[in-house]
């Protein structure tokens, strides 16, 4: 049998720490937490409270998270979380890649997204590498190999809480970004046919436009910088020509240059960063540029007259040109604002205040110890802001998006792993989640139609929404058919027979799909009556509602249950849950994270 | 009865409208079914049936390799600011003379064009062959031969502009410029919304069905009545169909409906005919349906109670218009038998494997086959759908072809299917009886830069965009027309900046006006749609 990935089946069900609370308990990752909510200053009061956290910070809330995070508080789980190592999807698909019946696709990459995301212990790591892949675009619907996307996903996985200056610098060098925005191999003007062929711009428009600091200047708490009234733009065309020529020079690496040049593939090594050319090496002396300028080593003038001077004609000048353009790029001052905005955006609400955008643009500029992009302080100031831990009101919360509506549902139904697919086929190995290959799911990670991802910040849904100026990106991707696509795979996927277990009643269809468990629920309503019904109604409240349901939801659903024959036997009772659940996924206040 | 009155009362009608729901998507309130009544005496406009197509071809078409002067002197001009011939290596981005497919074409109204002016279409337009499920080829058109037949009007140089501007007077500081030139969202922006308003709401074909929708009619036997939106795009959300009255409804194409073939021979085909392009949701029924069980009671109560603040009750509405209208369009489009089914065919026999090894299960079929063809059913049905005025919208993405744009599988295999589709689009509408009343225009955002950045272009400006119908041309031309002024293509030559960003000589806003004029848009309400309109020597480019 083939190696299972490192949590192993039922891996949620695995984190039953409730049972071994209040003692002390060693979680897979090594550290040590506390088991005593009394000792602990800043632990949720309720398991609600706890449960909405994780919604925000987590792929969803499990009951064994819940009483972790009150067994030890959230400054403590947060320094867990960004202490923990990164859990990757390449070296997983190169593992079953060695198995040479195996064959790999973007499926793979997906399923293994899933899985990071669904039973991943390194969950705030995993949904903040989400975050950052819905800012710093790449897509495999470009036809980029899975591999390289697979490198880039862990490139953002590793940098989670890193610099974001660090990020920038691996971003730009990522082969897979050079593929997606086209400089890879960008070089230089040069004569060609009569006129001159001048840099793709591609990259320098949209490391400024999407990456960095967006159109126009802004202050810290996002309000714009007006000049004469109007919005003051941060940059030109003629400044995105200039930034073109640092973005030069690159083409893909290798260690081993023999034979190599600019423009072949001799040797070349996907996986590593991009390389500058002309290159020197010790071990190569054969390789010439024949003279050739592929980067652009003149002076270049950028925003805000910022002048980057020449560079030598070689690699390390290149190198010097390209690092000195992300300097300058990372430390513009509307980065801050632009950037925290949007994690915002992604954790908590869609429509943030101003001050709590400065607040967290401020722990950008300076993490308390003088270092700006410090992603693990900046996403540590998101989730503890006092907007985001506040009771939600009036229109605070996002919209959930595909994705973290199908993960919160099942984690938080407790749902166990598949086996992985056996020999005898070409996805040998693989543990499927189900929805590698699904289109109508209408959100594939790492697959957006374009560099602006699946919604934009700025997207406001016409009618109400747009009328009371209120953004509300999810809903840029939601429609009248998308909602009835997405709902109908993620009712299949925790509701439909075949995809849900109770012992030794209901079994999984299939041992290589993912299965949800019903067990507690079955035993919960064993003697059904409207008290009963109420402690379901509140056990999956906490669970995929984090206890936010309203009264009038209770209420509705509860006369949904007493409204029906009592039920009698294990068929009745099953679909008494299957009622709620169907009918929770299905509403409005799931709906909305708030 | 005088327009004056005519408009007095449409705007009363609006008025009337918006206070009666207090909100958007009025389109769907059954209180309508009154005002048709006070309407029927006096129809609005054509009482005919019109509609537009907008094509949008997302990411910047280099439209200057769609439409390419033929004559030596101007093709000389066009190479060399392309850098040469395009034969295989990376660099030059022109297409050689040869290849070029001659177009008949004159001025507006008929017209000659200049002295030894003449006009070639990318080989991607030629004629082509199709294939139904009954193994059937047919020959069909191209844009080529939609041009030579008078069924298509060019234009160029268009682009978004504010005022006129000439490379003289660009750095006017005086003079307005569209903000934020060459990034995509915003100029798509810019085409959609038909003014240079930053993060304006609304779309210039939202705004045109403000002034129209109340034309169509309920669902003929609909109970409660259920009036499908005037506004349907197969492509998502755009800003260009939301009106301040009218939200767009959102519909899928079923190119590949329920798994199987990747596309269907023709419509005619079993897998289309049980599409309706709309989604029921499983498990639950709309909740107009008699008789509904205790979960289905349950989720309605919660949809009209959302709680949840904008956020919820905007889901709990784009949820409800999903299971009304997929029950009741769902019925009339995928009934039995399917009568929305036509016979013209939409799959070509060779579609996209000109390149050999070419892997078509991985890249897909002609998307806007797809999506035109559900329009054509949508047409067809019309009558049964209470449908008299339509605004749909299409798109088809991978323009922005900063690299790998000359190879086949670049812009040639777009350009290729955008003419495949608008083909087979205009033969389903001469198959319907029905060319006169639909016209069909494609936008972009932008044009792209004349010379190489070594692998393909970068983003520019004016460029070239065309309108199909049985109406355009004055609907009895008998060869192409050029509108707009065709430009120096000299690099940094009079009309362009130094890698051939053209500065547009017509507005966006003009080619719009000339449709909702068609439409049935008075003058003067299209002034307040293109509010920059009085800008430019015209309102109305003639095309129509």
């Amino acid at each position: 049998m083939h190696a299972m990935n490192r949590w192993g089946r039922c891996a949620v069900a695995a984190l039953a720490w409730v049972a071994s609370w209040p003692m002390l308990a060693q979680v897979p990752g090594g550290q040590v937490f506390r088991g005593n909510f009394e000792n602990v200053a800043d632990a949720p009061a309720s398991d609600a409270e706890a449960a909405r956290f994780l919604t925000q910070a987590t792929f969803g809330p499990t009951r064994a998270e819940i009483a972790r995070l009150r067994g030890i508080g959230y400054d403590q789980w947060l320094d867990q979380q960004l202490d923990m190592p990164a859990t990757l999807t390449r070296p997983w698909l190169d593992q079953l890649a060695a198995n040479p019946e195996f064959s790999l696709n973007s499926g793979h990459r997906v399923d293994r997204f899933w899985t990071q995301a669904v039973f991943g212990q390194d969950q705030l790591r995993q949904r903040m590498a989400f975050a950052l892949s819905q800012i710093l675009v790449v897509a495999d619907s470009g036809g980029i190999d899975t591999r390289m996307i697979a490198e880039y996903a862990d490139l953002l996985t590793r940098g989670a809480f890193s610099s974001y200056r660090s990020l920038l610098g691996q971003v730009t060098f990522s082969p897979t970004m050079g593929q997606w925005l086209t400089y890879v191999r960008n070089r230089a003007a040069y004569a060609s046919g009569g006129s001159i062929v001048l840099p793709d711009e591609n990259y320098a428009r949209e490391i400024m436009q999407l990456f960095s600091f967006g159109l126009v200047k802004r202050n810290l708490d996002f309000s714009l910088q007006l000049t004469g009234g109007q919005p003051t733009p941060t940059y030109d065309n003629t400044i995105i020509g200039e930034l073109a020529r640092v973005f030069t020079g690159l083409s893909y690496g290798r260690t081993n240059f023999a034979g190599a040049t600019f423009g072949n593939n001799t040797n070349v090594d996907f996986m590593l960063p991009m390389m500058c050319f002309p290159m020197v090496s010790a071990s190569n002396t054969n390789y010439s540029a024949n003279g050739v300028t592929y980067h652009d080593n003149a002076a270049k003038t950028i925003f805000d007259g910022i002048v980057l001077t020449a560079v030598g004609n070689n690699a390390a000048g290149c190198n010097q040109d390209i690092n000195a353009a992300l300097d300058r790029i990372f430390n513009h001052a509307t980065v801050a604002p632009f950037i925290s905005r949007q994690l915002i955006q992604r954790f908590v609400t869609s429509n943030p205040s101003g001050a709590y955008i400065q607040r967290v643009a401020t722990v950008f500029n300076n993490n308390g110890a003088g270092v700006r992009g410090d992603l693990g302080a900046v996403i540590r100031a998101v989730l503890m802001d006092s907007e985001a831990r506040n009771s939600p009101s009036g229109n605070f919360g996002k919209l959930r998006e595909p994705v973290l509506r199908m993960s919160a549902l099942w984690r938080g139904l407790d749902v166990v792993q598949g086996q992985p697919v056996p020999a005898g086929s070409s996805d040998v190995g693989n543990i499927s989640m189900t929805l590698g290959f699904d289109s109508s799911f209408g959100q594939r990670p790492y697959n957006s139609p374009t560099v602006f991802n699946f919604y934009e910040p700025d997207f406001q849904n016409p009618g109400p929404l747009q009328n009371a100026n209120l953004f509300s990106p999810e809903f840029q991707i939601l429609n009248e058919s998308s909602v009835s696509r997405m709902n109908n795979t993620i009712q299949n996927r925790v509701a439909d027979t075949g995809w849900f277990t109770v012992a030794g009643i209901y079994t999984c269809g299939a041992a290589t799909r993912p299965c949800v468990q019903y067990d507690s629920y079955m035993t919960i309503i064993q003697t059904a009556n409207a008290t009963t019904y109420g402690q379901l109604i509140d056990e999956l409240g906490l669970r995929l509602m984090y206890g936010g349901m309203s009264s009038n939801m209770r209420s509705t659903l509860l006369t949904m249950l007493t409204s029906q024959a009592t039920p009698t036997t294990n068929d009745q009772r099953r679909d008494r849950i299957r009622d709620v659940i169907r009918v929770i996924v299905m509403s409005p206040e799931f709906a909305v994270q708030r | 009865m005088s327009r004056i009155r005519r408009e007095q009362r449409r705007d009363f009608l609006k008025h009337f409208c918006a206070t009666l729901a207090g909100g958007s998507a009025l389109s769907l309130i059954p209180q309508l079914r009154l005002m048709q009544s006070a309407l029927a005496a006096e129809p609005l406009g054509d009482p005919n049936y019109r509609a537009l197509v907008c094509v949008f071809l997302n990411g910047g078409n280099d439209s200057f390799n769609w439409l390419v002067p033929s004559d030596t002197t101007r093709y000389n001009e066009y190479s060399t600011a392309r850098g040469g011939v395009y034969s295989g290596a990376n660099g030059p981005l022109g297409l050689a003379q040869n290849v070029l497919l001659p177009v008949n074409m004159t001025g507006p109204g008929g017209a000659a064009l200049p002295a030894g002016q003449f006009y070639g279409l990318h080989p991607a337009c030629a004629d082509w062959t199709s294939i139904d499920d009954n193994g059937a080829q047919t020959t069909m058109p191209g844009l080529q031969s939609l041009t030579n037949q008078g069924k298509v009007a060019w234009i160029t140089n268009v682009g978004t502009l504010v005022v006129p501007l000439t490379k003289a007077t660009y750095s006017n500081p005086l003079l307005p410029k569209p903000p934020q030139l060459y990034s995509h969202n915003d100029q798509t922006n810019l085409w959609f919304q038909g003014r240079e308003t930053a993060n304006f709401r609304f779309g210039w074909g939202g705004q045109i069905a403000d002034l129209l929708f109340a034309q169509n009619q309920p669902i003929p036997g609909s109970s409660p009545a259920l009036t499908v939106p005037m506004n349907i795009s197969f492509s998502g959300s755009n800003r260009f169909q939301v009106g301040t009255q009218v939200v767009p409804y959102q519909m899928s194409s079923c190119g590949n409906p329920n798994g199987g073939n990747p596309f269907p021979g023709s419509i005619v085909g079993t897998n289309f005919a049980n599409c309706s392009g709309t989604s029921a949701i499983s498990s639950f029924r709309s909740c107009s349906t008699a008789g509904l069980n205790a979960r289905e009671q349950a989720l309605c109560a919660l949809l009209n109670t959302p709680g949840s603040g904008l956020l919820g009750s905007e889901h709990a509405t784009t949820m409800r218009r999903s299971m009304d209208l997929a029950g009741q369009m769902g019925a009339i489009l995928a009934g039995t038998p399917n009568n929305s089914l036509l016979t013209t065919p939409f799959r070509a026999l060779a579609d996209d494997q000109a390149v050999a090894g070419y892997n078509l299960a991985a890249d897909g079929n002609n998307s806007l086959a797809e999506q035109l063809a559900m329009v054509a059913r949508i047409i067809k049905m019309r009558a049964q759908l209470g449908q008299t005025r339509n605004i749909f919208f299409v798109s088809i993405g991978g323009w922005d072809t900063h690299a790998g744009q000359m190879p086949d599988d670049g812009q040639p295999r777009l350009l290729r299917r955008v003419s495949r589709a608008l083909g087979s689009f205009y033969r389903a509408l001469v198959e319907m009886g029905v060319e006169n009343s639909v016209t069909t225009f494609t936008m972009s955002e932008f044009a792209r830069t004349l010379n190489s950045n070594g692998d393909g272009s970068d983003h520019a400006w004016g460029g070239v965009q065309l309108v199909m119908g049985g109406a355009v041309n004055g609907g009895a031309a008998t060869q192409g027309r050029l509108y707009g002024t065709w430009p120096s293509m000299t690099l940094n030559g009079p009309d362009s900046f130094s890698r051939g960003q053209m500065i547009p000589t017509t507005a966006m806003d003009q080619i719009g006006a000339t449709l909702a004029s068609w439409m049935g848009v008075s003058p003067a309400q299209v002034s307040t749609i293109f509010p920059n309109l009085g800008n430019f020597p015209t309102g109305n480019l003639g095309f129509m």
